[in-house]
């Protein structure tokens, strides 16, 4: 019994910052039809800047959260615009630019890996902060944890308010939806791309804050892991749906923590098992949009 | 003139005179030759100004970290030998300046066996540096074969390449770490003691949990066996992914089958640790591998203090220093944090357990090209054969097992200052060891 409780309360724990993470992808690749293979990088962004702020200046990284989020989101808008946008306005079609995106995903990947490698170096950094333990329910758990699942589920219900409630998010829903149709009724596709494109940078740039405080592995070539987490809760969850994210989300946190607890050697498999299953039997994702 | 022609000598006697001359300076020409003559040095030997040394490392990629940390020795060594006039080379008569070739693989081990092979045979550099890290280094060890260069390995550790060392189908390359096999054999001795020493409970549940990789897997197995032989309970062996940094489950394992004595075989401690201190886990015996033992990383970036880390014990880094040995250790440890500190950023940036090694196996490959030259299977014979002077006393290696060195000790463990101290053998610590290990303190 109290390993089906510390299973269930983990797995829930590590959902929830794993949904964050996928959520931004998700409405980067369901908006703009771009695969961002860097999000990784941009979420190591978040970081460092954390770990800057803390170390040298001894700020709460969880009041750094809000600055990295507004950093990497400008960021986000510089990127896409000096890269994708000219993609996007000579692409003859959603293929070709999923094709071309690719590769400048590719360079993006190296360009900052290199730039975070050479201002910050290439040893491990971390930010380790409320690493008391907690109790829930008999079962103890790391504060950082338990804090960054409650604001991944905070920032996750923003999102879906966002996206449900405001014209803006209709905006978006509309262009992911019927891209023609959305110019068609007057909107303007490209500042929906551009912003879809910074607030899934701003998710990224959340969720690497939070893991810097938890884990203290991140260096600029980690970036790759999270990319892969966030392609499989897509997968899994279906392209462009959010709650697919979130519920993708859940369910690798689960299945990664239930085998971490039952065989430590076979959790990644596990997911990549998943994975494979999913595309074979409901490729689409869970969720996904026929 | 009837008395000058009575003086002279024949015809025959001036013949007989003029052979035995010659016979006379022909034996003194082969004698000279053979026994006194010495050739002038360089002659015949292609031109030389400066003895080159190659190296791929990963300098970006996973790898980078480690090799930030562990091989700082390489241009340390360098530069050492430099200060001093260069490498002296006996077939030149004479030092040379030593200058480096650097490649970085970027952590693909495609690329730096493709780079390797591109020092030797276009580069054509005089000797070669290891990459780092033990699956990196078994793959060089072919070309190290093939092309005849003897190797000091750093970091390096695989009990199927000391096994090839020992029957001798590796004669190249030349291991500073101790083989897994090895660090069993004093892990259980270490244990064995502390159980006669605090009695039969004192070591309790032993728990080994390792690395999916080649170091936690031969590791982990050796300890294993060893333990098992002389009946320790063990109950749990399990492994983990490589560079996994959740560890709740696993201790939450750990905490219900009572390990008092747990082995980590593997990098992860520096998370390891900070998971235990959360949920409350203290093991009394706490054994770790290659990643708490750098005091620069681990009182910098990764942020532990010295008492997060007091009673944690480290098998990986023998022979050991703990730099209280002698004044030229204690001198170097100094040297060293002043050094390293370009490394680290910060002011713990002493020596680690087998920095010391690390630099005298360098040391003696140098060493042996000063007294034998830069013949380089002559340089693997005389590092078999001959002990050489460096900072750990004189220093010989045996393939296969970990160099034989004047001073050192096997297992460290981290105590009261911010270098850990030499705990085992007997006869070579610096400090008893700390049992149990302290509680972790309020965070």
């Amino acid at each position: 019994m109290a390993r089906l409780l510390d299973i269930a309360i983990g797995g829930v724990l590590f959902g929830a910052l794993y949904a964050l993470i996928a959520v931004g992808l998700n409405l980067q690749y369901g908006v703009t039809r771009i695969l961002n293979l860097a999000y990784g990088e941009i979420l190591l962004i978040g970081s460092y800047i954390t770990y800057i702020f803390f170390k040298d200046f001894r700020i709460n990284p969880l009041l750094t959260l809000i600055f990295s989020g507004l950093v990497t989101s400008v960021l986000g808008i510089l990127i896409h615009v000096i890269t994708f946008r000219r993609l996007v306005l000579s692409a003859a079609s959603a293929e070709e630019l999923e094709f071309r995106s690719l590769f400048v995903c590719f360079g993006l990947i190296l360009l900052i890996q290199n730039l975070l490698a050479h201002i910050f170096g290439v040893t491990p950094i971390g930010t380790p902060y409320l690493m008391e333990g907690v109790e829930i329910f008999g079962e103890r758990f790391k504060m950082n944890t338990v804090v960054a699942a409650i604001l991944s589920a905070v920032v996750n219900a923003i999102m879906y308010t966002l996206l449900r409630f405001t014209k803006f998010g209709l905006a978006m829903r509309a262009t992911a939806e019927e891209p023609v149709g959305a110019q068609i009724i007057g909107i303007n596709i490209l500042k929906i791309h551009i912003a879809s494109f910074s607030v899934g940078c701003l998710t990224a740039a959340l969720a690497g804050s939070m893991i810097s405080m938890i884990y203290s592995n991140v260096t600029p070539y980690t970036g790759t892991i999270y990319t892969v987490i966030a392609l499989i809760i897509l997968v899994l969850g279906g392209r462009g749906s959010f709650i697919g994210s979130i519920v993708g989300g859940l369910i690798i946190g689960c299945a990664y923590y239930a085998m971490i607890r039952v065989r430590a050697s076979l959790a990644d498999p596990v997911i990549y098992i998943l994975l494979i299953i999913m595309l074979l039997v409901r490729p689409r994702g869970l969720f996904g949009r026929q | 003139m009837s008395r000058l022609n009575n003086a002279a000598i024949t015809k025959l006697q001036a013949i007989i005179i003029i052979v035995v001359i010659i016979i006379i300076a022909a034996v003194a020409g082969i004698v000279y030759q053979l026994f006194f003559y010495r050739p002038p040095v360089g002659v015949g030997l292609p031109p030389r100004d400066k003895v080159v040394v190659g190296i791929v490392q990963s300098l970006s990629g996973a790898l980078s970290p480690q090799v930030t940390m562990y091989h700082p020795y390489y241009k340390w060594v360098i530069e050492d030998y430099n200060a001093k006039g260069g490498l002296y080379v006996p077939e030149y008569g004479r030092r040379f300046p030593i200058t480096y070739i650097e490649y970085d693989d970027e952590t693909d081990i495609h690329k730096m066996l493709t780079l390797t092979e591109k020092l030797i045979t276009v580069d054509k550099v005089d000797l070669l540096f290891a990459p780092c890290s033990t699956g990196f280094v078994y793959a060089a060890s072919s070309l190290y074969e093939k092309y005849r260069y003897p190797v000091i390995a750093l970091t390096y550790g695989s009990q199927a390449g000391a096994e090839k060392c020992r029957k001798g189908e590796l004669k190249y390359l030349f291991q500073t770490l101790a083989s897994p096999s090895e660090v069993g054999v004093e892990v259980r001795e270490l244990l064995e003691y502390i159980r006669g020493k605090y009695g039969a409970d004192a070591v309790g549940n032993v728990g080994i949990i390792y690395h999916l990789e080649q170091h936690g897997v031969e590791h982990a197995s050796a300890i294993f066996g060893e333990l098992a032989l002389v009946g320790f309970n063990i109950v749990l062996y399990e492994s983990y992914p490589f560079m996994t940094t959740e560890f709740k489950p696993l201790i939450s394992k750990l905490i219900e089958r009572k390990v008092d004595t747990l082995i980590i075989c593997g990098y992860e401690a520096m998370f390891f640790v900070r998971e235990a201190k959360a949920m409350g886990y203290n093991p009394k015996i706490m054994i770790v591998g290659p990643s708490l033992e750098v005091p620069g990383m681990t009182f910098g970036p990764l942020g532990y203090t010295l008492d997060d880390v007091r009673g944690i014990i480290f098998y990986d880094g023998w022979p050991s220093a703990s730099y209280t040995e002698n004044d030229v250790l204690k001198k170097w440890a100094e040297d060293h944090k002043v050094r390293a500190r370009a490394i680290f950023g910060n002011e713990y940036a002493y020596p680690f357990p087998a920095a010391a090694l690390f630099y005298s196996g360098l040391q003696c490959l140098f060493e042996a090209v000063q007294k034998v030259g830069l013949d380089r299977e002559k340089i693997r014979d005389a590092l078999v054969t001959e002990y050489f002077d460096t900072i750990l006393g004189k220093m010989k290696f045996r393939p296969g097992y970990a160099p034989e060195t004047t001073l050192g000790g096997t297992l460290s463990q981290w105590q009261y200052r911010y270098m850990m101290d030499t705990i085992w053998p007997p006869e070579a610590k610096s400090a008893e060891v700390i049992y149990p290990k302290p509680s972790w303190p309020p965070s």
